[in-house]
């Protein structure tokens, strides 16, 4: 099969991705996905399906509540600001019609990593770069202390 | 379908195109895997791999199990039915993909260790065995 081209479906189906630019950082993988990177497992495919991961301290269902419960369990509190924060590291939850879409990544640059899908690792410019698409919006913004423990 | 499981048989050519170690003997069913996958139907394999290409494009960023295999474009490969399971196999070994409930539905077999939750890895390999073993991969 013809592998598909991952910048242009990317920006085709993320209008923000397209206006502000975005770099692939790591190959297409169907390993694991976004909640997996953002809470630093490249390990697993984490989701509520009774056959992925899902981590049992989080209710087994796709709603944006048991996403956040995910990411409080590992340390991470809810706050107002995307933008760079000493100290913190950020997650953005995206979703749609309340149920979880997506998690992002901020790294140390301040820029945002994105694992997405089966496809690869993209490095953006903040959360709404993909706002707008099949991920709905980036609806809560967490942040984790560096260095506490996952 | 119905296959001999154990016999083996000499069989000095290689097989998937890979060399083989002198005094391997491949089995019954890896055989029949191997020469079924040289006579898939050209039409069959066209369709496949258009379906295919528009499925993946359309489910590329997602993450849900359930969306990505809701794509109008997976029940339209489950259909095509059995011959299209040494295609599965094939994109499954070289691309990898969420084959998994297509290939439970089209084979009502489920390989895959409950021990393995949420690691992709494992169960290609279990399938992609349990596709060499049945004469699929």
């Amino acid at each position: 099969m013809v592998s598909p081209n991952w910048t242009i479906l990317l920006t085709a189906a993320f209008p923000n991705l397209a206006r502000a630019g975005f770099e692939i950082v790591a190959p297409p993988s169907a390993q694991y996905n976004c909640i997996a990177y953002a809470a630093g497992d490249a390990s697993r495919w984490w989701w509520p399906d009774g056959v992925s991961y899902w981590p049992p301290w989080a209710p087994p269902t796709d709603s944006i509540a048991s996403l956040t419960a995910v990411f409080s369990g590992q340390g991470c509190e809810p706050c107002n600001a995307s933008s760079a924060e000493p100290g913190y590291q950020k997650i953005a939850l995206y979703e749609s019609d309340g149920k979880m879409q997506h998690a992002a990544l901020q790294t140390p640059n301040g820029r945002w990593r994105s694992k997405m899908g089966q496809g690869p690792l993209i490095e953006h410019h903040n959360p709404d770069s993909l706002s707008g698409g099949p991920y709905g919006q980036a609806a809560i913004i967490m942040r984790k202390a560096i260095g506490a423990a996952p | 379908m119905n296959r001999p499981q154990t016999a083996t048989i000499k069989f000095d050519a290689q097989v998937s195109g890979e060399p083989r170690a002198a005094g391997i003997e491949p089995s019954l069913p890896a055989v029949y895997g191997a020469i079924e996958a040289a006579l898939v139907d050209p039409a069959l394999a066209a369709r496949f791999q258009q379906l295919a290409f528009e499925w993946k494009s359309a489910t590329a960023g997602l993450s849900s199990p359930r969306a990505i295999t809701e794509h109008s474009a997976y029940p339209q490969i489950i259909a095509m039915g059995e011959p299209v399971l040494p295609l599965i196999f094939r994109d499954l070994q070289d691309n990898g993909g969420w084959w998994y409930p297509a290939l439970r539905t089209l084979t009502g077999a489920n390989p895959v260790p409950e021990s393995a939750p949420g690691q992709p890895e494992l169960n290609a390999a279990a399938w992609l065995r349990w596709g060499r073993e049945n004469g699929y991969a």
